[in-house]
């Protein structure tokens, strides 16, 4: 494979895997009806809470190690250097988009959570589905530790 | 006890808005793949170098959300 066909298989893999959830979430989410399925905010009954979380937590570690192998194996050279270009070209301002969304999210929650009655919070929405369709909470939650666990994993850098 | 607002369209709203910002992202990274350049993953994990603690923080919080959704 090419060097610029390899760099296009994770992504395209990323692509192909976002239309489904999307899809998914087009077709189930407007029909779903919290109020009907979701009675109580208790988390999912045992074993798929514990499951769910422990299986993340398996998930986001092997993450890390798979980011450990390809920088082990595979020949693109790890990013070593103090100077690569991070901030500077102005690309990661979409992860700090995405940080301000969850910061956004997680004052809706602190609200939501200090008087229920004008917002629900996300707990309870999330509880909801992971009560209503446990392996597909299980499946979201692997994905996003891995992908979580591929990026966040700390590599020193190296001293030769 | 009932949602007191729409909860469905927030539920939407909040999905739309992880899926939408993930599908944003990867279309910069194909565009990136197009062009050589290196791939975001790169591009976070030189920054998760170069700042552990923050990493360790977001590791952190991640890891308190999982357990406060699911663990019971």
């Amino acid at each position: 494979m090419t060097p610029r066909g390899r760099l296009l298989l994770a992504p395209a893999l990323v692509a192909v895997l976002l239309i489904v959830l999307l899809a998914a979430a087009a077709l189930y989410l407007p029909s779903f009806d919290e109020v009907a399925h979701c009675p109580t905010h208790e988390r999912p009954a045992p074993p798929w809470g514990p499951v769910t979380a422990v299986v993340g937590m398996v998930a986001f570690l092997l993450g890390g190690l798979l980011s450990q192998t390809y920088q082990l194996f595979d020949s693109p050279p790890a990013p070593s250097g103090r100077h690569l270009p991070v901030l500077r070209d102005g690309l990661m301002w979409v992860p700090v988009a995405f940080l301000a969304v969850v910061f956004l999210l997680l004052l809706y929650e602190t609200i939501g959570l200090y008087d229920s009655h004008l917002f629900w919070p996300i707990t309870w929405h999330v509880r909801c589905i992971a009560r209503d369709q446990p392996p597909a909470t299980l499946a979201v939650t692997c994905l996003m530790s891995l992908l979580l666990g591929h990026w966040l994993w700390f590599r020193p850098f190296r001293t030769d | 006890m009932a949602p007191p607002i729409a909860a469905n369209a927030v539920l939407l709203l909040i999905t739309a808005a992880f899926l939408l910002l993930l599908a944003g992202a990867n279309l910069i990274d194909v565009w990136l793949a197009l062009k050589g350049e290196a791939p975001y993953d790169v591009r976070i994990i030189t920054w998760v170098r170069h700042n552990p603690v923050f990493g360790l923080v977001l590791t952190l919080i991640y890891g308190a959300l999982l357990g406060h959704f699911f663990w019971s």
